[in-house]
């Protein structure tokens, strides 16, 4: 029951420039759903990255806010933004340091650009195992999303052709998960910024 | 002037009553009287230069120089003052640097490593008991943000970006020289040579030898690999040669 990360469905799509991270909306525990708006997907260093985590409201909560504000930090130390693998590899030395301490219980995705427009996504457990990949996906949901992103990503494709997979994931979640998940938030990093938008 | 404010030596957590600190002014004296080093950013590269020192016959040679000192892959350091007190820095420094690395697997940039350092060097002049590291430091070296850079830090953990600077023993009359002949567009081999000029200034020789100086050059390889090179004794006695040769040119001329 605590720290339980498969109840949150995140899924990560990146093409050369943007990043898309997609997640279910709901907050739930055993029967009960708290609510059905809840922002999963944190935009960080003046919307440059999208961190998606999945994992108990508490840990996600605390961790992502941990991350996002160590970002914040930096950039008005130093004057620039991090790049997406030293905030990955941040974040991985986060969770590994804190795993035999007083762990965070959160899976999660990190998407971003970098200053010259490329685009990268990790994808982390709450051991501080990472890996990049082009695309991802977490909790439950994971078990469906991966095969339906084998079949249909490309390299190379436009913000639309992303977002038509990303649906077709959701699609997917609608038409054969057990949970009911009516709303997802998907936000999309590109050169210009963050935008939101809903499936 | 100093004997009135002996009073208030004796603490560096003081300020004496005219608003100075003075254990750390004192360090700094320590530093003036310490080898000479000097430092010039090109525009493809960053030169050091510093004396060496070799207090007797007796004294075997080190393996490595001893001021000039790699703290990490892409950035060095150079030292003037107490040995003792720039070992403890240069290994926090080496220490950080490394952390950084595992931290954010990307090397840590040079002014986060000067700034870092510096950090350290004033809690020993805000905190009781303990006396100020009597090192004076030149970071240089390169990173992705800022590309080529060099920092010089004081005692009391002061830093600055320089174009050119210089510490140690005469470093008024290098800095001086370097004021009159530096150039922004220089690349390395030109700065090479201004550096022999400010060694043959600090050291007051108009013969300058290997045995008396010794340079290194922090550049970038075509595949953007950052090199650190110390130039041996025959890089460097051909570099003492050239720049003879363009001196008399210069003379007849």
């Amino acid at each position: 029951e605590f720290g339980c990360t498969d109840m949150d469905s995140v899924i990560g799509v990146t093409g050369d420039n943007f990043v898309i991270i997609a997640a279910d909306a709901s907050c739930a525990r055993s029967i009960l759903v708290y609510k059905q708006d809840e922002d999963k997907i944190v935009s960080m260093d003046n919307d440059t990255k999208l961190m998606g985590v999945a994992g108990d409201t508490c840990d996600r909560v605390r961790f992502s806010e941990y991350v996002d504000r160590n970002l914040a930090l930096h950039l008005m130390r130093w004057d620039r933004p991090m790049g997406v693998k030293a905030s990955a590899s941040f974040c991985r030395t986060t969770l590994a340091t804190a795993l035999r301490q007083g762990p965070f219980q959160v899976n999660l995705l990190l998407g971003g650009l970098d200053t010259d427009g490329s685009a990268s996504l990790y994808q982390m457990d709450y051991f501080g195992t990472m890996h990049k990949n082009a695309f991802g996906a977490l909790g439950y949901g994971a078990h469906f999303v991966l095969s339906t992103l084998d079949q249909h990503y490309r390299e190379g494709m436009s913000v639309e052709e992303a977002m038509e997979v990303v649906a077709k994931c959701v699609q997917v979640l609608r038409t054969r998960f057990l949970i009911n998940l009516p709303r997802f938030i998907v936000k999309t990093c590109t050169p210009e910024g963050v935008t939101v938008s809903e499936l | 002037e100093f004997a009135m404010s002996r009073r208030y030596d004796s603490r560096t957590t003081t300020f004496s009553p005219d608003g100075r600190l003075l254990q750390v002014e004192y360090a700094l004296k320590a530093t003036d009287s310490a080898g000479s080093a000097t430092g010039i950013l090109a525009s493809d590269g960053v030169v050091l230069a510093a004396q060496k020192q070799s207090s007797s016959k007796l004294l075997a040679t080190p393996r490595q120089s001893e001021k000039i000192i790699r703290l990490d892959d892409h950035l060095l350091c150079v030292v003037a003052g107490l040995n003792s007190d720039a070992n403890i820095l240069i290994q926090s420094g080496r220490l950080m640097a490394q952390r950084h690395r595992y931290r954010f697997q990307e090397p840590m940039p040079v002014e986060m490593v000067c700034s870092w350092i510096c950090d350290y060097k004033q809690w020993y002049t805000q905190h009781g008991g303990q006396r100020p590291f009597g090192v004076s430091m030149l970071y240089a070296g390169w990173d992705e943000c800022h590309g080529f850079q060099l920092y010089k830090a004081d005692p009391a953990g002061t830093y600055g970006g320089w174009r050119a600077t210089a510490i140690g023993e005469n470093r008024q009359g290098a800095e001086n020289l370097l004021k009159n002949e530096y150039e922004e567009t220089c690349n390395v081999e030109q700065a090479l040579e201004l550096a022999v000029k400010v060694m043959s200034k600090t050291l007051d020789t108009t013969t300058p030898t290997a045995d008396k100086m010794e340079f290194t050059t922090v550049t970038r390889g075509e595949d953007g690999q950052v090199r650190i090179h110390q130039l041996t004794e025959a890089e460097t006695e051909a570099l003492l040669a050239r720049v003879e040769i363009a001196g008399a040119a210069a003379g007849d001329a």
